[in-house]
């Protein structure tokens, strides 16, 4: 849409209205390419950061990112609507993540490397079982040790903050799944901070 | 895990805690369980720990996309065909595959034929009757047989020297 067009149109209609998710999906699949453009613009920097989360390393994220995004516009014309656009891209996301991680599974990173990294960190805090966790942790390399599963539940649930009944419609489980899951994934990474603090004793 | 009895109740599993931490539990059950809690020391040391690997990941790196990997992005969406360039290059691929498909018995017949010409009557095996194409086609365990027919006249074609070319002959 040109800049001549939008000012006349807000000059008929009021202030402009952005296009929902939905709206925008329905134009692309009739041959906008703009609009697919503009989704993509909307929910590329989301995407990323759960892609991040999930491969671990910023050049595979871009990967996850744009083949999520290719993987989407062949997809257009099977879009029912049936869950919202963000979700439907994100379960797409996800579905690339795995099958990078697959590809190109991600080294393994020892214990001890875990608090070496120059990266932005978690301070211990609070007088707790992980209490002995006391450095600085390189929480992408910690993700990258815990089971792929367990990853997805946790990275949707802790990082990107989605509700129980968004992460099901994602990872298409049932609810009870993900809380079982997202259960032994805190397991699983409660052991994990153990062992460090094991390993970080004299 | 809290198993321990705490006056009237006894903790919850640690499942329905961490569904609990993470408000996804409602109503009554929630209630009993935040009531469970306020004396429950043990449950309370893992809702700490909970929070405290929250904080852990939540304090993950920055996760920012790079503006020249959206640039890429960008473009990489710009040269995306046009939807309708897209759903023709689909349709010739989907069609491409049907003709592919309904070619198939017709060129293995004309194979077996050209391979079972070199065959002597001394190496002769079994031959298919003439409906086993679309019957190895139509169902697994034809398919496996079919697999094995295939792979004993590659033996024998190899074996046979000549008759092993001819046979590359047939598949063209």
């Amino acid at each position: 849409m040109t800049h001549g067009r939008q000012a006349a149109d807000e000059h008929r209609d009021g202030p402009r209205v952005e296009p929902t998710d939905d709206e925008l999906v329905r134009r692309a699949a009739g041959g906008d390419h703009a609009s697919f453009r503009a989704l993509t613009h909307r929910h590329a920097r989301s995407l990323y950061a759960l892609a991040l989360s999930l491969v671990g390393s910023a050049a595979d994220a871009e990967d996850v990112v744009q083949e999520t995004f290719v993987g989407a516009y062949r997809g257009l014309g099977r879009f029912e609507g049936r869950s919202s656009v963000r979700t439907w891209l994100m379960r797409i996301a996800m579905r690339q993540a795995a099958r990078w991680r697959e590809r190109r599974p991600p080294p393994a990173v020892p214990l001890e490397a875990l608090g070496e990294s120059g990266d932005p960190v978690a301070p211990r805090q609070g007088p707790a079982a992980l209490a002995d966790v006391d450095r600085r942790i390189d929480v992408q390399a910690l993700l990258r040790r815990i089971g792929a599963e367990h990853r997805e539940v946790l990275v949707l649930r802790e990082i990107d903050g989605r509700s129980y009944d968004e992460i099901a419609g994602i990872l298409e489980i049932p609810r009870g799944t993900v809380q079982s899951r997202l259960f032994r994934a805190r397991a699983e990474l409660r052991e994990l901070l153990k062992d460090m603090a094991k390993h970080e004793r004299p | 895990m809290p198993e321990e009895e705490k006056g009237n109740t006894v903790c919850p599993s640690e499942s329905e805690l961490s569904a609990y931490y993470d408000g996804e539990l409602q109503g009554r059950r929630a209630e009993e369980i935040a009531e469970h809690v306020r004396d429950c020391a043990a449950c309370q040391r893992i809702l700490r720990e909970l929070g405290e690997m929250s904080s852990m990941i939540g304090a993950g790196p920055a996760t920012e996309m790079p503006a020249d990997a959206l640039r890429r992005l960008d473009r990489r969406v710009a040269d995306l065909p046009a939807m309708r360039l897209w759903r023709l290059g689909v349709a010739l691929s989907g069609l491409a595959a049907a003709v592919l498909v309904a070619a198939a018995p017709r060129a293995i017949r004309v194979w077996r034929e050209s391979g079972t010409r070199t065959e002597t009557a001394a190496t002769a095996s079994p031959q298919p009757n003439a409906g086993w194409e679309a019957t190895a086609l139509a169902d697994a365990s034809g398919g496996r047989e079919w697999t094995g027919w295939v792979v004993s006249d590659l033996v024998k074609g190899s074996a046979q020297g000549a008759g092993g070319e001819r046979k590359g002959q047939g598949v063209r």
